[in-house]
Parts: structure tokens; sequence; C-alpha cells
């Protein structure tokens, strides 16, 4: 498709003569007075700073009396052995994804150059990034593996004509090896080295449509973090954005940041399952200011729990977090009879309310099915999966483990909300 | 702001915010709406513009706001091809038809990054910029949304 052609399409399409007429007619009535805007801006800024004080001294007072985490009662399992079922169901299994007691917040400095070019992205591709690295060996993750990993990045975008981006992944007591990260790409080229003191791996890839890529993983063992630094152009220009940067500590303790967010309490798992896949927020966590800009696009934040077993995915359970309503962008790829591969929006059908819920339930042609259940109360969005052989094995546990899911508030250490203090340092 | 900057505004943005706003919503109602609370904003602003580039990227900006906020309280339909035939404000040769059609067919996150690509000619890190996604997220919308509409113009073509 031609610019031009979309173009002269598009230009048919105009407003109608009566909105413009109406949106004329605006300039008879008087502008608000900035000063009637300062007051309004005033008491909102005392709210928020009244409500941030309070998420502080609860989340302050939280981490005086939780550990970092907790999994009551959980089977511990030696790291490559294989999954046994749960013969005997736990009382209550509470699965709370903090961060553990890590001394500080890595992050880098970086040029000033850089600092005004600070993306957080929407957490799409970092979501990818962590399903993959959730399941590094292709192994399951028992819920003592899963409290044990814990991943945070950062990522940064930057653009003067190219693409730009880094991402530091901080990774406690979890392994990967860099190529995971890219296992749906094929990679052209790859080798190794040292920069900047650190463990190196090039990767040249070739991204579907979208063409070739160039990657430069930095990993250092003592902070246990994974630095991504991804260039549209060329390894030098990655290579010398690694140079412009330092990782450091930031010297920021990560108790004291925090935010609350909605976490699930997972009942029971279902016999024959288990936890495995990526645990903790997938994004960034706003801060409350943040949380109140109607700016801010929200839909993309999640937090994510997969309940699988050692033959493969069923359950995947996954919050999206304070978004203000439903959404059902849900779609699945679906092979056409030519060969040629397509996406088929899948059909939000109403059902009764679950476990106090709205709910909708959505039909993969393949036999699988979604349940989204939304919670007014809350601003989230629970999304409940199950393949197509779990539905035919067991048509009601879907329904059954998506009653016995409970929506909690936890206490969650968040990125901070002095802008990256890790990257600003220096 | 004046009488007359406000209305050089319009003049230069309505239809373009316009089509932004319908890109977001598919609705014309909607897509009206948002262009008269965009239109709004600006009368009421203090904002002190440099030059009209200036308030013609923030205009951009509230539109894209006023979307959001919008599709945060509902989400409109789908939009079938009569009703597309109403949104013209004048006979279209058909192949045009189908195209609006086609692209009013796509999910609302592959439309707006589509209309923005080939109608606004924003490059991808002004998309990802003003959308606040990563440039790998818009490549990946522009992609998807290339795919579904060739398939859907191929589709029609095929019915034709």
């Amino acid at each position: 498709m031609r610019k031009s052609q979309y173009q002269q399409a598009f230009s048919r399409l105009e407003p109608s003569q009566g909105v413009l007429d109406r949106i004329a007619a605006h300039t008879q009535t008087r502008p608000t007075r900035p000063k009637a805007r300062l007051g309004l801006i005033l008491a909102a800024a005392l709210a928020a700073v009244c409500l941030l004080g309070g998420t502080v001294y609860a989340a302050a007072h939280w981490f005086t009396l939780r550990p970092a985490i907790e999994v009551t009662d959980p089977p511990r399992v030696e790291k490559d052995a294989p999954v046994q079922p749960e013969t005997q169901p736990a009382p209550q299994t509470v699965i709370e994804i903090e961060v553990p007691q890590a001394p500080h917040y890595i992050g880098f400095t970086l040029p000033e150059t850089y600092r005004e070019r600070i993306d957080r992205g929407n957490g799409q591709s970092m979501a990818m990034l962590l399903a993959d690295l959730g399941n590094p060996e292709g192994t399951v993750l028992t819920p003592d593996q899963l409290a044990q990993t814990y991943a945070r990045y950062y990522a940064l975008s930057e653009g003067d004509g190219t693409e730009f981006r880094a991402l530091c992944i901080q990774l406690l007591g979890a392994s990967t090896t860099y190529q995971q990260f890219f296992t749906r790409y094929e990679i052209l080229e790859t080798r190794e080295g040292t920069l900047c003191d650190m463990d190196t791996v090039w990767l040249r890839l070739e991204e579907p449509e979208i063409g070739e890529s160039y990657n430069l993983f930095l990993r250092n063992e003592i902070l246990g973090c994974v630095v991504v630094i991804s260039s549209s152009e060329s390894f030098a220009e990655a290579e010398q954005a690694a140079r412009d940067m330092t990782l450091v500590d930031s010297g920021v303790p990560v108790a004291e940041i925090k935010n609350v967010f909605c976490g699930l309490r997972m009942p029971p798992v279902p016999e024959g399952l288990e936890l495995w896949g990526t645990p903790g927020p997938l994004t960034h966590r706003l801060s409350t200011a943040e949380l109140a800009d109607p700016d801010q696009d929200l839909s993309q934040l999640y937090y994510a729990i997969t309940v699988g077993n050692a033959t493969g995915r069923q359950l995947h359970v996954y919050l999206t977090d304070r978004v203000s309503a439903p959404s059902f962008g849900e779609c699945e790829e679906v092979v056409n009879a030519d060969g040629s591969t397509g996406i088929r929006m899948l059909e939000a059908v109403p059902i009764d309310p679950v476990n106090g819920y709205e709910a909708w339930r959505l039909e993969q042609s393949d036999g699988g099915c979604i349940l989204k259940l939304w919670s007014r109360e809350a601003g989230c969005m629970l999304n409940v999966y199950a393949t197509a052989e779990q539905m035919r094995q067991s048509p009601d546990q879907l329904l059954e483990f998506a009653r016995s899911l409970e929506l909690v508030e936890l206490p969650m250490v968040k990125e901070p909300a002095v802008e990256f203090r890790g990257l600003a340092a220096g | 702001m004046t009488e007359h900057s406000f209305t050089d505004a319009l003049q230069r943005n309505g239809q373009r915010l316009y089509l932004l706003a319908l890109s977001f919503t598919g609705s014309r109602q909607d897509a009206e709406d948002i262009l008269q609370n965009t239109f709004l904003k600006l009368w009421q602003s203090s904002e002190r513009f440099t030059d009209t580039t200036h308030m013609d990227k923030w205009l951009t900006r509230v539109a894209v706001n006023e979307s959001r906020s919008l599709l945060r309280r509902h989400r409109p339909g789908d939009v079938s091809f009569e009703q597309v035939e109403q949104l013209l404000s004048a006979p279209a040769p058909i192949a045009y038809q189908t195209l609006i059609w086609a692209v009013m067919q796509l999910p609302a996150a592959q439309r707006t990054v589509i209309h923005l690509y080939y109608y606004e000619e924003l490059s991808i890190r002004e998309i990802a910029s003003l959308l606040r996604l990563t440039q790998g997220a818009v490549k990946t919308r522009l992609s998807r949304g290339r795919q579904m509409l060739r398939q859907r113009l191929k589709e029609e073509d095929s019915h034709a």
C-alpha cells in the first residue's frame, strides 16, 4: 500500500459541519482563568502527596513485618530434578512475589545526552524477554525456584534516526543463556568477547518483517545482571552505547522504594499441576502520581503466573494491573487454508459473575478457552487460560480454578520515583 | 489565544485530528466528540506556543490523550461497510471505500499505528514517542496491521 493511496482515500473523510460550528463557537466562551486551575492543581498535588505518604508509610510498615518472599509450604525440589505432582494438597498456598532483600538497585550511569530520552516502554517486549527467562532451560520451575527467581529490568530507548535500546535485567537466583532471549528469531551471527570488564555476546538477529538487529549482551556475574543493548543499525552503535554507560550499584536500598500493586492469592494448585513460568512484575511499577496521570497508558501492565505441569502449559493466569475498563483485545493466530497465518479476534461472551468478578468467556478455535474476570473495585483484569487439551480432560477445571482466585493488594517495590537513581548517578 | 489563531488552528488541524481520533475509536460520533474536546482544551489552555508546529504537536498529543481516555470508558464496535459510506463526505471510488473499510476493521492498536504511519507520515520513532510505546512494539503493530490489511483486501478482491 502506498502512502498517497491511503491519504487520498482518507481525505474523503471529514468531520461534520455541525461539529466544526460548535468548535468555532468555543471562542464565544471565556477561557478558564489560570488562577482557578492553579487552585485545582495545588489541591490535587496535596492529595497526591497525602496519598503517596500513606502508601509509603503502609509499605514501610509492611516491610518491617514481612519477609521478602513468602511461599508457604513450598515443596523443595532439586533444580534439575523432574517435578513431582503434589500428593498432599497444601493447606493454603500463598504466593506473594516480592523483591528479595537484595541490597540495592543496579543501574547505569548515562551520558547527559541519554538522560532526556528515557523511555520506559510499555513492557511488551520486556514481557516476551522475561517469558523466555522464566523457563530458561526448558524445565519447569518449582515454587521454590519460582520464589528464588526475580527479574528486574531497566529499559531505555533513544532514537536519532536509529533505534537504540538498552535494558538491564537483574537476575537473582536464576540462570539463563543469552541466546534464549531471542529464541523466536533467527540468529545470523554470534560472537563472544569482553567489553567494559564484562563478558559479552554479540548476536545479529533476523526479526520477521522487521529485519536485522544488532544485539550486545553484557553479563556481570558479580552483580547478577545482564545488560542488553540493541541497535537496528550496527554492532558499532551498540558497542558505543555500551562504552558510554557504566554499571553501578545505585546505593538505593530496595526497601526504601515501594508501591502497592494488586497480586493474586492462589489456592492450592490443582493436583498434577505445578507453578512455573514468569514470576513477579513484568513491567515497571508506576508511582502513585503516575497512576493518577490520565495520560499514562496502563493497559500493558500485568503480573503473570503460569500454572502448568511437566508436559506443558495448562492454565495461565495473569493480572492486568490498574486498567480502568475491560479490554478485549484478545486474538489468536490462525492458519488459513492456503497455509498463511492470520489473526482472528476472539469474541467475548458475558457470563455470570465469578467469585464476585464480572466475567467474560472467549473460546479459541482450537478448543482452548480464556476467562476474563474484571474487578471493577480494584481496577484489574484477571485472565485465566486453559488449553484445548486441558478443556477436553477437565472441562470444569478452568472455572473452578477461576473461582478460587482472590485478588489481594501487596506492598510492592517499584522502580524509583526518583527517576532511576542508578541511571542518573555519576 | 486569539480568535484568529484559534480559527487558523481549526482549519489547519480539524480534519487531521478528526481522522486521528477516528483511527483510535472507529466511530464518527466519538471522533467528533474528541475533536471538540481537543479544541475546547486549546481555547482554555494557557500554553504559550512558540509557533504553529508547536501548537499542532500539542493538539496531536491532546487528541491522543482524549482518544485514550474515551477508549478507557468504552470500546466502540466494528464498522460495517454501510457505515463507511456514511463516513464519506462525498462519493468516493469503491477502491477507496474498500481500503477505508479494511482499515477500520483492524483492531484499534494496529489501526492507529497504520494511520499515523501512512496518513500523518510519522516515523517509527515519532509514533513510539506519541503513543508511548517502544519502537519495537510500533514495528510489530505496523507489521501485523499490514499483514491483516493485506489479507482483508485480498479476500475482498477475491469476492469481487
